[in-house]
């Protein structure tokens, strides 16, 4: 278990034009036997980072410190990181056990020694029965088993994966979600992992940093990153959310007048009374209400529209709702709950004042 | 403490930093700078200098000398022809083996690249054998009633020989093209057929429209080498007799004692025309489609053919593969032969030509010439084409394209234009005579045979790295192996059917070798087999076509050892390289 800290960490491709930097000064520290998340879309410079990490790539500026000891210049082979690829980078020619074991015997573990570890690690991932087989004679799913045997076999400082769900189907990809967490944590080691896909960040990780354009967004555990999400990029990229543009009325506690009309929150603010701000609301957070039920409707947090369409996705329906100043939002209701529903029908969204997210930026 | 870094000298401390891997590159530029470019500018220069001045003086004589021209204009319309033959040949062959499937299919196409190893020099032996006056194929038509030999003059086959060597350079020269084709053809994207089919076109606007455009690149990555190789092709002319050719000119003026001006001057203009060929064909043909980077989105699962169509297949590749070995088969023949007057089969067989063969110093000397420069050759071109694969893929390192280019040209420069190249470099009073012909041209021979092959390997070994993900290097370095251990227990097992299969090609070349060769060595203990068996068939001797056959067939065994050994070394994995 190591301690990962990151200061400034840039890196910048010098070929190719108007290729700007991809990733711009990333400070990050990463806890010993956290399972650290690093969260964003494609071209984010998530990948890179990662590679940093193991070496595989130079940072153009900043310093790697491992426990405090700076290993920014160390070769790749001597970082003691180990990686699951994308790809799984199982070699073809290689037995899986032959696979594994080439972690320990670069460390110049003895052959019996190192057959055992092998063996052990393939037990933990339950694939100890394939051992003897080619990487293409095994499904998507066991060469990942492999790959992450592989990897633990090195019993490295610090676990590195590569999106290694990605090539999995939906099924499996959802079962290995709580087993990939289970194995890593088990393992005591350190972990980073990087993802595009929000579910699997927030079901699996510690601790998330989300990054955008090459820097860190944000950084917090996944209820946090959810529940409180900085900025736009952050409510949209984790979840779904509907947005509001107002002008704060008041501060304490705090109420935006929005071009649906206004909104109460129970979050605080730092910004004047008057100030332009931006708030979200999660789609399952709206409660939907038959607008006869309400005589009050100058109440706050309670917004008039139409129903513009119901989407029916078995246990759950999406119902989009046009409000006054024709913005629409989306909202996730029980399916049961949107069966006295028709598009056209007028109701009333409401939500409760500890659910309106006000963004910082 | 601070003195010890200048005490050291200048050169040395540039040693100490330099990447080892940008000193190979700047060994190999030179390599191919001293044995490619230099001679290559030696000959031009030669042609283009008269009493010791630059002068247009041999040039203006060459144009107007309407032999020349003719011969010129022969290897040419050569050329075209064996081109266009193969390219017949090879399409139908190339759309069968990657859209259908049947059985016995792998073993075909296999057998396919056979005539590759197979020179038509050798072959071409046998030739008179089989289309003579009362050669085989009239013999069988006499048996057959259609011919009667004993009254009027019977049909000479041979004819002038042209036709003859279109053939024969046809059927040792179409795998090139098939190899590439079906490549091409393999990698294409069946859904870009599959769209325009979608979209109302028939069979054959489609393979008009869009499969034959798409092939562009491939057809001439392939048709180039053949055309270039037989526009200046010696070896099966001369077996044939037919000399009115431009390539037969040069060498028969090489091999005398004063090579002059006249004969660069016809030099620079055939690696002119070359050159100009090879270019020309790159802005026709060679324009990529921009079709091979798009991934296939759909595998390309063969249809599988029903019985008439195996058969169909069967007969169509067996036929040609046949065809390709029976000039073989004929050498073979006329090895074991004692008498053999016309008569369809020999009367009566002996290995005394064999044991005569083996007996002799000079066959036995020339069979282990040719061991050692074909051993040398493949081992240095290994080195030099992996290092720069590698550093094309892997390193991307600066000038690597250059370097590419650079062991690319050979493919456009015939062999024969390198080896007059060569001579000038080394006539007598130059700075590298002591490894001219006349002294000892081993090292020139293994480097001439290095360059010529340079290209396949690679091309090859470059296959071979691109198809491994940088990934699983990484992986490797990821838990602590270093770079050498990467490479060795990681890279090289993974491109090793590259590899064998580069080395196979540039070995079995390199053994039966013929421009470089019959014009490089000079000296009889220099020979390789190829100038042997071209000195024993023209000599005045009687059985000289069976002394000269048992060398070929000896050649032949030598080849087909190395293959058996190699798949032996190889085991199940030697299908896989000739796909490689």
């Amino acid at each position: 278990m190591i301690e990962i800290r990151l200061e400034g960490i840039s890196k910048a491709y010098a070929q190719g034009a108007g290729s700007g930097p991809v990733l711009e000064k990333i400070d990050l520290v990463i806890e010993p036997g956290e399972f650290f998340f690093l969260l964003g879309p494609s071209g984010c410079g998530k990948t890179t980072l990662l590679r940093i990490l193991a070496g595989l790539l130079e940072p153009t500026s900043g310093r790697i410190l491992f426990d405090g000891r700076d290993v920014t210049q160390l070769a790749a082979e001597k970082r003691r990181t180990a990686m699951v690829f994308q790809n799984y980078a199982l070699w073809p020619h290689l037995k899986v056990i032959e696979n594994v074991e080439f972690g320990p015997q670069m460390q110049g573990i003895e052959p019996a020694r190192r057959r055992q570890i092998a063996l052990e690690k393939l037990a933990v991932v339950q694939m100890e029965a394939f051992a003897h087989r080619k990487p293409n004679q095994l499904s998507g799913g066991q060469q990942q088993r492999v790959a992450l045997a592989r990897a633990l076999a090195a019993q490295p400082q610090c676990l590195l994966l590569d999106e290694p769900l990605s090539n999995l189907d939906a099924r499996l990809r959802a079962k290995m979600r709580t087993e990939l967490r289970r194995l890593v944590k088990e393992s005591q080691t350190t972990a980073v992992y990087v993802t595009h896909d929000q579910k699997e960040a927030l079901s699996m990780a510690d601790r998330i940093a989300v990054l955008c354009g090459g820097r860190i967004v944000q950084i917090g555990r996944p209820q946090e990153i959810y529940q409180r999400p900085k900025n736009e990029f952050v409510a949209d990229f984790i979840g779904e959310a509907n947005f509001l543009t107002g002008n704060l009325l008041q501060t304490n506690p705090v109420k935006i007048r929005t071009e649906a009309g206004v909104l109460a929150s129970e979050m605080k603010t730092e910004r004047a009374a008057g100030s332009a701000v931006k708030c979200c609301v999660r789609p399952e957070k709206v409660q939907i209400h038959d607008i006869k039920d309400f005589a009050d409707r100058n109440r706050p947090n309670l917004l008039a529209g139409t129903v513009q369409s119901i989407a029916y996705y078995g246990e759950l329906s999406q119902i989009e709702v046009r409000l006054n100043a024709g913005v629409v939002w989306t909202v996730t209701v029980f399916s049961g709950r949107a069966e006295g529903l028709w598009p056209g029908a007028e109701v009333l969204c409401g939500v409760n004042p500890a659910d309106v997210i006000v963004l910082e930026e | 403490m601070e003195r010890t870094g200048t005490e050291r000298p200048l050169w040395r401390r540039y040693l100490e930093q330099a990447d080892p891997l940008v000193a190979a590159e700047v060994l190999i530029f030179l390599f191919v700078g001293v044995f490619f470019f230099w001679p290559l500018y030696e000959a031009v220069q030669a042609g283009l200098t008269a009493e010791g001045r630059f002068s247009f003086y041999w040039l203006g004589r060459l144009f107007s000398n309407r032999i020349v021209l003719g011969q010129i204009a022969n290897s040419f319309l050569l050329a075209c022809v064996t081109t266009a033959l193969c390219l017949v040949l090879t399409m139908p062959m190339a759309i069968v083996s990657t859209r259908y499937q049947f059985r016995g299919q792998g073993i075909l196409t296999g057998l396919l690249l056979v005539p590759l190893i197979l020179p038509p020099f050798v072959g071409a032996l046998s030739i008179k054998r089989y289309l003579g006056q009362f050669g085989i194929l009239n013999l069988v038509l006499e048996r057959l009633g259609v011919l009667d030999l004993s009254s009027g003059r019977p049909p000479d086959w041979l004819g002038s020989g042209f036709w003859v060597v279109t053939v024969l350079q046809t059927l040792n020269l179409f795998p090139i093209l098939y190899l590439n084709l079906s490549a091409a053809l393999a990698n294409l994207d069946p859904a870009y057929a599959q769209a325009a089919r979608n979209l109302g076109a028939g069979k054959w606007t489609v393979f008009r429209r869009i499969t034959l455009p798409l092939l562009r690149p491939g057809i001439f990555a392939g048709g180039s080498i053949v055309f270039i190789w037989s526009f200046t092709d010696i070896g099966t002319p001369l077996m044939v007799g037919y000399e009115e050719l431009a390539s037969v000119r040069i060498f028969k003026e090489l091999a005398r004692a004063d090579v002059s001006g006249r004969t660069y001057s016809l030099v620079l203009v055939m690696l002119v025309l070359s050159v100009l060929f090879y270019v020309l064909g790159k802005v026709v043909f060679g324009r990529s489609s921009g079709a091979e980077s798009a991934k296939a989105s759909t595998a390309s699962a063969g249809q599988r053919l029903g019985f008439w169509g195996t058969l169909g297949a069967w007969v169509f590749f067996g036929g040609v593969i046949l065809l390709a070995i029976l000039p073989h088969i004929g050498v073979v023949l006329t090895a074991v032969s004692g008498q053999w007057i016309k008569t369809i089969l020999p009367e009566r067989y002996t290995l005394d030509h064999l044991l005569f063969v083996l007996r002799q110093p000079e066959p036995r000397r020339a069979v282990l010439n040719s061991l050692v420069y074909a051993g040398l050759s493949t081992t240095l071109d290994l080195v030099i084409g992996s290092a720069a694969a590698w550093m094309l893929v892997r390193r991307r390192l600066r000038g690597a394209r250059v370097l590419d280019l650079c062991l690319m040209l050979p493919l456009a420069v015939p062999g024969v234009i390198l080896a007059a190249g060569y001579i000038a470099m080394t006539a007598p009073g130059r700075l590298l005579e002591a490894i001219g012909p006349m002294r000892n041209p081993t090292m020139l021979l293994v480097i001439a045979y290095t360059i010529r092959r340079a290209p396949f390997v690679v091309r090859g070994v470059t296959a071979g790295l691109q198809q491994i993900p940088e990934t699983l290097e990484q992986a490797a370095r990821n838990l602590g192996a270093t770079a050498g251990q990467a490479i060795r227990r990681i890279t090289v097992p993974l491109i090793a059917a590259n590899l064998i299969a580069s080395g196979l090609l540039t070995f079995s070349y390199a053994m039966l070798e013929v421009s470089d060769s019959l014009v490089l060595a000079q000296l009889r203990v220099h020979y390789p087999i190829t100038k042997e068996i071209y000195t024993q068939a023209y000599s005045a001797n009687t059985d000289a076509m069976q002394i000269a056959a048992s060398l070929g067939l000896l050649g032949m065994l030598v080849l087909g050892g190395s293959l058996a050994a190699a798949a032996v070394l190889m085991g199940k994995r030697l299908g896989a390289v000739f796909r490689a």
